[in-house]
C-alpha cells in the first residue's frame, strides 16, 4: 500500500509496504541533474553524485560500501536531468544500518581536495570511455540538436573543462542549492510499515524547516522547421544512429497513448521497426525504439548500429515505418498485443521492490505525486487506434526529426535526404 | 466538409494575446463607441491600431464591432470615428444599423461589412438582401435551427457565420427592452443591464395578488436566466453545411474565459481537419474542459432544437469547476511575477494550462515573495512572485480546482 508524508523538514517520504517480501529498496532522491546546471555547472550533479562516494567525516569510501554490501546489500547511484538517485537494496532488517550511510553520504559536506582531484581523473575517462562509446555517445550528440544551447541538450556528464574547473567552493555551493530537504524525497518499498520507516527515518533527519527556494529547472526552447541531422564521422566498425523526436511530458494527457505506440513501433522483438528492419532486411542486429519523459518535453528515440553503407537504406526504412503510422490505423490484433505487453510489462516490474521504489520516487520528485498503478493501467487499456493514429500525426512530422550518427560516414547530404517523412 | 474560421471575443487589450495564443483564427473587438459592449474595457484608436498590427503579423483577422442602433445625433461622431480609423487595417466591421452600415460604405468603401446578429437575419431572402448590398458576410440570428442554417448556408454566395458559444439572450437577441424600460438602459446601445440574470418571484396578478413561492431548496429562483450556448457537438454538423466562420461570444469575460473555451474550439476544429470526426471519447474531453469554465450550464440553443426548459436554468447562476489564478508572465526557472486574481497559496496545487490541452499539467506553489518578504499567500491584486516546482512557460495559465481552492 502507498503512503506519502512530508516530514517537518520538509522532506518527502513514499512507502510502499509489501509485507510478503524480504527485502528493502530505498532510494534518495536529489531535485538535482543535468538541466538544472548552468553552462559552467555542467556535469556538476553527476560528479557530485561520484563524490559521495568517495567518504564523508564519519566514514571512508571504501566503509561505505563495505557497510551495505558486508551486509549482503547493493548500493548504487545514478544521476538524470531531472534528478539524482542514491539507492540500495538489502533485507528488511538491515534499513536502518543502510540509510544510516545513504544519508550520511547525501548530507556531507566533506570532501578532501585530493578526493576531488581524483574523481575529476575518473569522471575524465568516464568521457572519454563514453566517446569509445558510439552507440551510447550517439545518444548524446543527439540531445545536443534536439534541445541546443540549453541545459537538456548538453551533455549530462560534462565536458574536461567543466570537471577541471569544478572547485571545492562551487560543489559546495552548488549542493547546498540542491541537497536541502524540501527538494529531497526517500522512497521505500518493501517489508517494512510505512510508521516504521517514518520513525527510522526521523531519527536521522533535524526537524527545522528547509529554508530558501526549490531549484527549478530553466523551461525548453523547442523551436525546429527542418529535420535536422548531426554526423560525427568516425571510423568505427558499425555506424551508429540515434533519429528522436520530441515528444510529451510527465503529465501530458497523451502519455499513455505514446506508451503503446512505441511498443507497437520498436520496444521489442514483435515490434514493427524489429521485424522490419532485422528479420525482414537483416540490417542490423537489434533496434530499438524507447521514450522518456522530462517536466515540460519528452522524446522518442529509435537507434540502431548496421553497416555504413546500409545507413541511408536503414534511415529510409524507419521513416517508412513512421509514415505508415500516421496513413493507417494499426490492426484489432497488433494494438492488443501492444496494449497486453505495456500492461504486462509494467505489472511484472512492479513485483519487484527496486522498480516500485525507482517509480515512485521519480514521480514523487519529478511531479509532487504518485499516480495510482491501477488508473495508469485503466489508461492503457484505454487506448484505441484512432488515439494511436493521432499521435503519430502529431509527432511524426519532417519539423520534429532528428538525427545523430557516428560512424565513418561518407556522404553526409544523402543522410539529409533521407531523412523525411513526408 | 469546410474547417471554418474560429472568431474569440476580445474585449480589452489584454485579451489579445491570449485569444491569438490559444487558437483563435480571428477576433472581434470594440472601440469605445458604437461597439454594443459599452462597459467592456474596449479599444481607443491607438490600441487598435496596435491590436491591428499584431492579428495582421500573425496572418489572422480582425474584426471591428459598430453594431449599436444609432440615433441622429450619433452619426458626425461616427464619420469622424470612421475617419480616424481608416488607415488601419481592419478585416472588416460588424454593423447592425443600415445607416452606420451606409456611412461605413461612404467613409471606408475599402473595409468589407459583416452583417451583426443583431440584424436578426434569419432567412435566405434576407441574406440575399444583404448580398446585394454588397457585404461580404452575414451573421445570422442565434434562433435558427439547424436546418435553417443549413440550407440559408447553401442557398447564399455571401460569407455566412453563427454563434456557437456563450450566453444566449432571453429574448430575441437584440430585441430586448426590459433592461431599458426598467433601468432607462438600452441594450441595443449596449448598456444591457442583464435583468434575465437576476432571481424573480412569481406574481399573479388576475383576481388577488399574491406571491406564488417556488421552492428551490434554499436557492432563489433564475425564471429568465438562459443557459449558455454550447456547439461543440455540432462542429461536424456545421463543418458539413459549409459555415465560414463559427464565433464565441463574450467580450466580457476574462482573458482566461476566452483563452480556455478557445483553445477546446480549436483543438475541436483541428481534430475534425485531421480526423474527419470527433470521437465520444475526445467529445467527452471537450465538454469536461468547457464545464470547468464559469458557465451556466448548456444548452444547443435553438440550433438543436433544445426544449424551452432546457434552455433556462431557473435554479442559479454561474457554474465553474476551476478558479482562475492568473497568467504567467515570462517566468525564470519556474519563478514569475503574477498578478493573482485569486488568493494563491504556499502550498495549493494548481493547474498550468496552455494553448494545447493536452499539454496540462499540475505545479506546486512552493514560494511566494512580496515587498522582498516570503510571504504564505497572496490575495487578489497583490502583485507577488510566485515560483512553482516545474519549468513553465510565459503566457500559461494557472488556475485551481474549486475543492482545492476552498480547503
Amino acid at each position: 500500500m502507498k503512503q506519502i508524508a512530508t516530514h517537518p523538514s520538509g522532506l518527502r517520504i513514499v512507502t510502499y509496504e509489501m509485507p510478503y517480501m524480504n527485502s528493502v529498496s530505498v532510494g534518495i532522491w536529489i531535485g538535482a541533474g543535468g538541466r538544472y546546471e548552468s553552462l559552467k555547472q555542467n556535469g556538476m550533479s553527476h560528479f557530485i553524485e561520484h563524490l559521495l562516494f568517495k567518504g564523508t567525516e564519519k566514514r571512508d569510501g571504501k566503509e561505505i560500501s563495505q557497510a551495505i554490501e558486508g551486509l549482503g546489500g547493493i548500493l548504487n547511484a545514478f544521476t538524470g536531468e531531472e534528478f539524482t538517485c542514491y539507492y540500495s537494496k538489502v533485507l528488511s532488517e538491515y534499513f536502518e544500518a543502510t540509510f544510516d550511510v545513504l544519508w550520511d553520504m547525501v548530507t556531507n559536506n566533506y570532501f578532501k581536495a585530493d578526493h576531488i582531484d581524483k574523481e575529476k581523473s575518473v569522471v575524465k575517462e568516464e568521457i572519454s570511455m563514453y566517446l569509445d562509446l558510439p552507440a551510447q555517445y550517439v545518444h548524446d550528440l543527439l540531445s545536443n540538436i534536439m534541445w541546443p544551447d540549453q541545459p537538456l541538450g548538453r551533455i549530462l556528464i560534462g565536458t574536461e573543462g567543466s570537471i577541471d574547473a569544478m572547485t571545492n567552493d562551487t560543489i559546495v555551493d552548488y549542493k547546498n542549492v540542491f541537497y536541502r530537504m524540501n527538494n529531497i524525497v526517500v522512497a521505500v518499498a518493501g517489508r517494512l510499515s510505512h510508521q516504521e520507516i517514518y520513525d527510522t527515518i526521523s531519527r536521522y533527519v533535524e526537524s527545522g524547516a528547509s529554508q530558501g527556494k526549490i531549484p527549478v529547472a530553466e523551461a525548453v526552447v523547442e523551436k525546429q522547421d527542418k529535420p535536422v541531422s548531426l554526423i560525427m564521422n568516425k571510423d568505427t566498425e558499425q555506424t551508429h544512429f540515434a533519429l528522436g523526436l520530441r515528444s510529451f511530458h510527465r503529465q501530458h494527457e497523451d502519455r499513455y497513448i505514446l506508451k503503446i505506440l512505441n511498443t507497437i513501433l520498436g520496444e521489442n522483438m514483435s515490434s514493427r521497426l524489429f521485424q522490419t528492419i532485422r528479420e525482414e532486411h537483416g540490417l542490423a542486429y537489434s533496434i530499438h525504439s524507447s521514450i522518456e519523459r522530462f517536466m515540460d518535453t519528452g522524446s522518442l528515440v529509435i537507434s540502431a548500429g548496421v553497416e555504413e553503407k546500409n545507413l541511408i537504406k536503414t534511415v529510409e526504412l524507419v521513416c517508412k515505418e513512421l509514415r505508415n503510422l500516421t496513413q493507417e490505423l494499426v490492426s484489432d490484433d497488433e494494438l492488443d498485443r501492444a496494449r497486453k505487453y505495456a500492461i504486462g510489462q509494467l505489472s511484472l516490474g512492479l513485483e519487484k521492490t527496486m522498480n516500485i521504489m525507482l517509480w515512485s520516487g521519480e514521480n514523487l520528485l519529478c511531479t509532487n505525486n504518485v499516480p495510482d498503478v491501477n488508473e495508469i493501467l485503466d489508461e492503457l487499456r484505454r487506448v484505441n487506434k484512432e488515439d494511436i493514429l493521432r499521435i503519430s500525426r502529431a509527432l511524426f512530422v519532417d519539423n520534429n526529426l532528428n538525427l545523430s550518427v557516428i560512424g565513418p560516414v561518407k556522404n553526409k547530404k544523402t543522410v539529409e535526404k533521407a531523412l523525411t517523412v513526408g | 466538409m469546410r474547417i471554418p474560421e474560429l472568431l474569440a471575443p476580445v474585449g480589452s487589450p489584454d485579451k489579445l494575446l491570449p485569444a491569438l495564443d490559444y487558437g483563435a483564427d480571428a477576433v472581434y473587438l470594440s472601440s469605445q463607441q458604437f461597439g454594443l459592449r459599452a462597459s467592456a474595457g474596449n479599444f481607443d484608436i491607438d490600441d487598435l491600431r496596435k491590436a491591428a498590427e499584431i492579428v495582421k503579423a500573425g496572418n489572422k483577422n480582425i474584426y471591428l464591432t459598430l453594431n449599436a442602433f444609432c440615433r441622429n445625433k450619433s452619426f458626425p461622431a461616427l464619420r469622424e470615428f470612421l475617419n480616424s480609423i481608416s488607415d488601419i487595417p481592419i478585416d472588416a466591421f460588424i454593423i447592425s444599423d443600415p445607416g452606420v452600415f451606409l456611412t461605413s460604405r461612404e467613409v471606408c468603401p475599402h473595409i468589407p461589412v459583416h452583417i451583426s446578429t443583431q440584424a436578426n437575419t434569419i432567412n435566405m431572402e434576407s441574406v440575399r438582401f444583404w448580398e446585394n448590398q454588397g457585404v461580404k458576410r452575414v451573421i445570422l440570428a442565434r434562433e435558427l435551427s439547424a436546418q435553417e442554417v443549413a440550407e440559408i448556408a447553401k442557398s447564399s454566395s455571401c460569407e455566412i457565420e453563427i454563434f456557437v458559444h456563450g450566453a444566449l439572450c432571453l429574448a430575441y437577441a437584440g430585441k430586448c427592452y426590459l433592461s431599458a424600460y426598467l433601468e432607462s438602459r438600452e441594450s441595443n446601445a449596449g448598456q444591457c443591464s442583464q435583468l434575465c440574470r437576476r432571481t424573480y418571484q412569481l406574481l399573479e396578478t388576475q383576481g388577488a395578488d399574491r406571491v406564488l413561492s417556488v421552492e428551490m431548496d434554499d436557492e432563489n429562483a433564475y425564471f429568465l436566466n438562459t443557459r449558455d450556448l454550447c456547439l461543440i457537438e455540432k462542429l461536424p454538423q456545421i463543418a458539413e453545411m459549409g459555415i465560414t466562420s463559427i464565433k464565441i461570444e463574450g467580450r466580457m469575460k476574462s482573458a482566461y474565459y476566452v483563452a480556455a473555451v478557445t483553445r477546446v474550439y480549436r483543438d475541436a476544429l483541428n481534430t475534425l481537419k485531421q480526423e474527419g470526426i470527433i470521437s465520444e471519447k475526445k467529445l467527452r474531453g471537450y465538454t469536461d474542459e468547457l464545464h470547468k469554465v464559469s458557465n451556466r450550464g448548456f444548452t444547443t440553443g435553438y440550433f438543436g432544437l433544445d426544449i424551452p426548459q432546457n434552455m433556462i436554468k431557473i435554479e442559479g447562476k454561474y457554474i465553474q469547476q476551476y478558479v482562475f489564478m492568473g497568467i504567467i508572465e515570462n517566468p525564470v526557472n519556474g519563478t514569475f511575477r503574477l498578478d493573482p486574481r485569486n488568493k494563491i497559496r504556499c502550498g495549493d496545487r494548481i493547474e498550468i494550462i496552455g494553448p494545447n490541452r493536452a499539454n496540462d499539467r499540475i505545479a506546486t506553489v512552493t514560494k511566494i515573495i512580496r515587498d522582498n518578504t516570503e510571504q504564505t499567500d497572496a490575495n487578489p491584486n497583490q502583485i507577488s512572485e510566485i515560483t512553482v516546482d516545474i519549468p513553465v512557460y510565459h503566457g500559461e495559465i494557472m488556475r485551481i480546482n474549486e475543492e482545492d481552492y476552498n480547503k
